[in-house]
């Protein structure tokens, strides 16, 4: 129950407007937005690409937790510099997260009467993690095609190699990808950001 | 100002995500808990709980669809005492509900004939402990519960045996047993009679020290079973079976982290440490720390790979195992283990004799493959 509090109260305290904040322009509310959706995106791409190796360790939950914070440290950065640079590039991520949740809270609720102690909890769980990989959704299919012909390939060829091992390639690399999509998108804003770069810097001073 | 709020957002979208709740057990039934009966309905079971409360809330709705635990100790008086000399069979196998032929088993793998009036032990065949998982039993001691209580969907696949209840084929092979429910097996009766699953102990030598202990709720309810057995000589070897989570849902594997049987594994080291610190054993203080009598865990683990996590931490706990069989037991995972830790209470030799740990073939009808390994101890 302590961490749900903490949970929310962190929420409010980063998403509420305060004073000052309600006097800041437009793009430093997208670099909000951005950051935001980042962090989110990047946690769970973090999560899905590391639990199955993780598991494969002795720290296993530590082992996820640091990936998490990892990938959503990632997504923040990036994140923030896409929405305070290109709000196109972020309007896109945004509907593409949208789009992401739909399809998998709906898939959800298909499986939900077919699989065995599948939750409405568990339909949200699909539909967050379509929103992660539905904010990133070209470099989450490019690596998740990549890691999973990988992961089958070896699975077929090699001595030692099982079936998790290739399903961790597969989610490693729909975790990759789409980190990698939220990176580049954040570089390709950097530099064609014009004016609205300048709107970053404050944020770092005053921090 | 901004930037720590988008921190913020990111540390507690973070914080959200792979955190293992508490494994930690204990040994009194929680006030909330009407499930199970008070202890003198079920005998001298010993029980043992998590201790986190959301757990209990949850296991009590499972608890109650359930009937009660058995425990007969004492086998045909036939099979004798285990001597000097003797060796002990453990086999662990999960007989999938109804569908594994366990008469065949006992009598193929085991070497117990059960199909005449006295069940008789053929001349090459050694004591055994049979630690079984999803055993079915058919009762109408299972109580009549409302179908949205906590019920499994019954296992469907064919029913080769005609006795298929483990209590009766106990019964028929003369072994003694305790059985532990865990789940309903559907909510309608079969053939006039209710269902339920569990962790079964049988065996050939007499059973006492029952311990019931019901593991953190992480998909479905797992209750594990544990009892002693003795040698001539009064060296003790604890055996408990166990079956741990197969796989929770994804909201759950998310926020844990996928610790769910990470999480039961650490349960099940805390509540052997308990059960042995309760009963006033002596306690070494090595790196690894032995506790009272040796102590054999075997079971389905569900495990994907010898690798992972859980497996990793029992593996630690149980020093003296057997070195992990790599085959496959059910279809190519390594599931289903045999784990073994030398107890110092007595003077014991207790130890798995070399080159015996291996994977059968045969599947006896069931989706899992048994294991077995032969020990030594009391001599």
């Amino acid at each position: 129950m302590t961490v749900r509090w903490f949970l929310l109260v962190t929420l409010a305290v980063g998403v509420l407007p305060s004073g000052a904040a309600g006097q800041q322009n437009a793009s430093a509310w997208r670099a909000v937005a951005g950051g935001a959706l980042g962090a989110y995106s990047g946690a769970m791409l973090g999560t899905l690409g590391s639990v199955t190796p993780c598991t494969e360790t002795y720290a296993g939950p530590t082992c996820v937790r640091w990936s998490a914070i990892a990938g959503g440290i990632i997504g923040l950065g990036s994140g923030a510099i896409i929405g305070a640079n290109n709000q196109e590039a972020l309007e896109d991520a945004a509907i593409g997260a949208g789009v992401g949740f739909l399809i998998g809270a709906g898939a959800g609720a298909v499986l939900k009467p077919i699989v065995q102690r599948f939750s409405w909890k568990d339909v949200a769980a699909l539909g967050l993690v379509g929103g992660a990989v539905g904010a990133a959704p070209v470099g989450s299919a490019i690596g998740f095609a990549a890691g999973g012909l990988t992961g089958l390939v070896l699975w077929k060829t090699v001595d030692g190699v099982e079936m998790p091992n290739a399903v961790a390639m597969a989610l490693g690399g729909l975790a990759i990808g789409g980190l990698t999509e939220w990176v580049i998108g954040a570089a390709d804003s950097w530099s064609t950001g014009g004016p609205s770069l300048q709107l970053v810097v404050p944020f770092s001073v005053s921090f | 100002m901004r930037m720590r709020s988008l921190a913020s957002l990111s540390v507690a979208t973070c914080l959200w995500i792979a955190c293992v709740p508490s494994h930690e057990m204990a040994d009194t039934q929680p006030a909330t808990r009407t499930c199970p009966g008070e202890p003198a309905d079920e005998g001298a079971i010993d029980w043992y709980f998590p201790a986190k409360p959301g757990d209990n809330e949850k296991l009590e709705r499972w608890c109650l669809t359930l009937g009660p635990p058995v425990i007969d100790s004492v086998p045909s008086p036939s099979f004798g005492q285990l001597e000097d000399g003797d060796s002990l069979a453990i086999a662990v196998f999960n007989p999938d509900g109804g569908s594994g032929n366990l008469l065949s088993f006992i009598s193929d793998e085991l070497g117990l004939d059960c199909s005449g009036p006295t069940p008789v032990l053929k001349p090459y065949a050694s004591h055994f402990v049979l630690l079984l998982q999803e055993a079915l039993r058919r009762s109408n001691d299972i109580p009549d519960v409302p179908k949205q209580y906590e019920i499994l969907r019954a296992v469907d696949a064919g029913r080769p045996d005609s006795v298929v209840d483990v209590l009766e084929v106990a019964g028929q092979c003369g072994l003694s047993v305790f059985y532990m429910p865990a789940v309903r097996n559907g909510w309608e009766a079969r053939g006039g009679k209710r269902e339920d699953k569990g962790n079964a102990i049988l065996s050939t030598l007499p059973l006492s020290d029952p311990v019931a202990i019901e593991l953190p709720l992480e998909g479905a309810r797992r209750a594990m079973a544990a009892a002693t057995v003795h040698a001539a000589s009064g060296d003790s070897l604890r055996v408990a079976t166990v079956h741990l989570e197969t796989t929770a849902g994804l909201w759950r594997l998310i926020r844990t982290g996928n610790a769910s049987r990470l999480r039961q594994a650490l349960a099940i080291a805390d509540v052997l440490d308990r059960i042995e610190v309760e009963r006033g054993r002596p306690v070494s203080q090595s790196e690894v720390p032995h506790y009272g009598i040796s102590t054999i865990l075997a079971g389905d683990l569900n495990i994907w790979t010898t690798s992972e996590t859980s497996f990793r931490h029992l593996w630690e706990y149980f020093p003296d195992s057997p070195g992990p069989l790599a085959e496959g037991t059910r279809g190519p995972f390594p599931t289903d283990h045999i784990l073994f830790r030398r107890g110092t209470v007595f003077p014991t030799n207790a130890q798995v004799i070399e080159g015996t740990y291996q994977r059968i073939d045969r599947e006896y009808s069931s989706d899992h493959r048994a294991s077995i390994a032969w020990f030594r101890f009391g001599n």
